[in-house]
């Protein structure tokens, strides 16, 4: 039955959700602004480079995957919207870290059901890098 | 400090492009959940249930996953598994196939917020899905665990 509880819901919903986004990727931006003032962002991507080329990603984007693949997708976006990304990087980004992302968090729901962490965490990041490797070669 | 401050502009600015299409979504998705269209879209799983020989009880649980994310799925997961009794193989598939894909349109469109291109964002996580799960379907036996 679809009542006004149902928009009442959906609306309190998404008002927590952009709440928790806020909450992460504001602080998440302005660090990531501070590292860029200092320096420190450029000798992260320098070393990082090789590594990132072979996605067709700038090194700064290593960042935004170490961040997503152990905190959330909130915090990796935070760091994507602040460095400058072509379309494409952005997808392959964005393929990357929907498919890993969170791995601390979630892989524990996973861990009650009864699937060893030892094998979804190395799966779940191999076909991330896998996922975005193809992409970036195809297309 | 006017760079702190363009910069909490500019975040700011991320956050509600972001926002527009998160408020909607939630709200598309409880009018899903009320109208009990989950359910039905349960049956569109079947054959995909099938062709991975997971157990056809598992129907809920992966909609749920798919479209909710993980933490409600691994939820519905849990009770099926008391009323079901699923076999502990087809959870493990389940598992595998949800943790690789889910919350599918909220994770989707928040990288299509910021830049992304939709399609293969959400085509990749799900051929992604298919295939590993496809594999481990055939190399786990019936009463292997993982």
């Amino acid at each position: 039955m679809l009542t006004i509880n149902t928009f009442k819901r959906g609306f309190s919903k998404g008002i927590s959700t952009i709440y928790e986004l806020a909450k992460i990727m504001i602080p998440v931006y302005l660090a990531v602004k501070i590292l860029d003032y200092s320096g420190i962002l450029s000798c992260i991507s320098f070393i990082f480079e090789p590594l990132m080329s072979l996605l067709g990603l700038p090194g700064e984007a290593s960042l935004a995957l170490v961040v997503g693949y152990a905190v959330n997708i909130y915090a990796s976006l935070g760091i994507m919207a602040s460095i400058s990304l072509t379309v494409k990087q952005a997808t392959t980004l964005g393929i990357m870290i929907s498919i890993a992302h969170n791995l601390i968090g979630e892989t524990a729901i996973v861990k009650k059901l009864g699937v060893k962490a030892s094998i979804i965490v190395p799966l779940r990041l191999f076909v991330s890098f896998l996922c975005g490797f193809v992409y970036y070669i195809l297309f | 400090m006017q760079l702190l401050f363009n910069s909490l502009l500019e975040s700011v600015l991320a956050v509600l492009k972001i926002a527009v299409i998160i408020l909607p979504l939630m709200i598309g998705i409880e009018i899903l959940k009320d109208l009990k269209i989950i359910d039905k879209l349960s049956q569109l799983t079947k054959p995909i249930t099938g062709f991975l020989t997971v157990n056809e009880k598992s129907n809920v649980p992966m909609v749920v996953g798919l479209i909710l994310g993980l933490f409600y799925g691994a939820g519905v997961i849990i009770q099926s598994i008391k009323e079901d009794n699923i076999d502990r193989r087809s959870i493990i598939l389940m598992c595998v196939f949800l943790s690789i894909c889910h919350a599918l349109f909220e994770d989707t469109v928040i990288f299509a917020a910021i830049g992304a291109n939709l399609i293969p964002i959400l085509f990749a996580r799900l051929i992604a899905a298919f295939i590993i799960t496809f594999f481990l379907s055939r190399l786990l036996k019936a009463e292997e665990k993982i």
